[in-house]
């Protein structure tokens, strides 16, 4: 008797440590806007409109239904100029679990072609102390370039953990596009695999969850930019990242589920 | 006043001048600095980083004709590596046609380059197009200056958060 009724009492806490999955917040960010086009290319093809569209086309894919949901938030929905210190403010009270920067590129060399994931590069970089103290100046604390200060250590720690989650994340992005763009695609709809890399962006810059950057192809290159005016070209970019995301939601939950055990 | 008399003061004049003006760099360089007065107007070889077909960075050797200082030679360098090459048909990594202002060097081994605004109004943007402007600058000066450690990116004489929207310059770079 004393039995089942330690069961039953311990029952509202077994149900709490297995719940079921989260939903998860996407934060998808549309290159440049407004009155900075970002790239264009010879043809007058504008990068603000490229990322515009592709962002709300990745929302789109996001948001069919999965079970667990998947929301996305869109930094600009438009074509207006949202400065790179309110898209990270947004993602951060947005309380993402993935930040997603899309962009096209470009280079004097116009046979510089392909799609090429990044994630923030901070080694050496003063920058990411700045920003610990920009986010902690109105508490009056002390010189967060102190990198003796615990609240840097801790910045520093939740920076790691980030980086490594944004690592694994860039990963799949790019493992699931050289699948579908690259080795299993067609000639005509072939990107180059660049493959992953890390830079000091500042969008990236201050970001409290993994995130990413997306260069989804060269507005110099004559061939991909051909490629994102057809439209099944462009849905079936933005079905392959959706479903990375879906793989990196299932990466993060067993992750969480080791950490509970 | 003897003719001999007035050059022997202004040999003295242009002695004391050169010798204020290395004086306080004297310290702050003793180790491995380099000069900043070029001894002999020469020629002198230098490595030029440009753009090829590929989209790869290139070096390549040129002679030029160094000017009073080092930071002379550095405007000049930097000036070069933003003229169009028409000959070996190669690229700009700095965009064709921007002037640097100003140059001039910190006592922490940071060259600080002073570009017009051209520099971001005729950047082509991209994360790779920003990548080769910064890796050429910070390869010029690993190459031809290796007492130098780090390169800092100025517009009109201020600091700028990025050339394009993507990459902080805020920042100095480290050149290796
Ligand atoms: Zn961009």
């Amino acid at each position: 008797m004393i039995r089942k009724i330690i069961i039953l009492l311990s029952l509202p806490a077994v149900l709490l440590c297995q719940q079921a999955p989260k939903a998860m917040k996407v934060i998808i960010d549309a290159g440049h806007g407004g009155y900075d086009a970002g790239a264009v290319s010879d043809n007058g093809t504008k990068e603000k409109d490229v990322t515009l569209e592709m962002a709300l086309l990745l929302k789109k894919h996001i948001e069919e239904p999965s079970e667990p949901p998947v929301t996305a938030i869109l930094t600009r929905s438009d074509d207006k100029f949202v400065p790179l210190i309110e898209r990270v403010g947004l993602a951060n009270k947005s309380e993402g679990d993935l930040f997603i920067s899309l962009h096209m590129n470009a280079s004097p060399a116009k046979r510089d072609s392909g799609f090429e994931v990044y994630f923030y590069d901070s080694t050496g970089d003063a920058e990411t102390a700045a920003v610990a103290k920009r986010e902690n100046e109105q508490e009056g604390s002390a010189d967060y370039k102190d990198k003796s200060n615990p609240l840097f250590i801790l910045w520093d720690l939740a920076q790691n953990e980030f980086s490594k989650e944004s690592s694994e994340a860039s990963d799949v992005i790019q493992a699931a596009l050289d699948g579908v763009l690259n080795r299993n695609a067609d000639a005509s709809l072939k990107l180059r695999d660049r493959g992953v890399k890390q830079a000091n962006f500042l969008v990236l810059n201050g970001m409290k969850m993994p995130s990413v950057l997306l260069e989804m192809g060269f507005l110099t290159n004559r061939s991909d930019e051909d490629k994102f005016k057809k439209t099944e070209f462009k849905e079936r970019y933005a079905a392959t990242i959706a479903d990375a995301v879906r793989q990196i939601r299932q990466k993060f939950d067993k992750k969480s589920e080791t950490r509970v055990r | 006043m003897s003719a001999g008399r007035k050059f022997l003061i202004a040999a003295a004049a242009v002695l004391l001048a050169a010798a204020v003006l290395y004086y306080p760099f004297k310290h702050r360089f003793s180790k491995r600095a380099p000069a900043l007065i070029n001894s002999v107007h020469a020629g002198k070889s230098v490595v030029l980083y440009f753009v090829n077909e590929e989209g790869n960075l290139v070096g390549l050797d040129r002679q030029i004709v160094s000017g009073v200082t080092v930071l002379d030679d550095i405007r000049a360098i930097i000036t070069e590596e933003s003229s169009p090459q028409k000959k070996s048909g190669l690229l700009n990594a700095i965009p064709a046609g921007v002037s640097v202002r100003n140059v001039f060097i910190d006592d922490k081994r940071c060259v600080y380059i002073d570009f017009e605004r051209a520099l971001t109004e005729r950047h082509g943007g991209g994360t790779q197009g920003e990548l080769l402007t910064l890796e050429a600058l910070k390869k010029t000066i690993a190459a031809n200056y290796p007492e130098l450690d780090f390169v800092k990116v100025l517009v009109e004489g201020k600091e700028i958060a990025s050339l394009a929207g993507h990459i902080s310059t805020r920042g100095q770079l480290k050149v290796r």
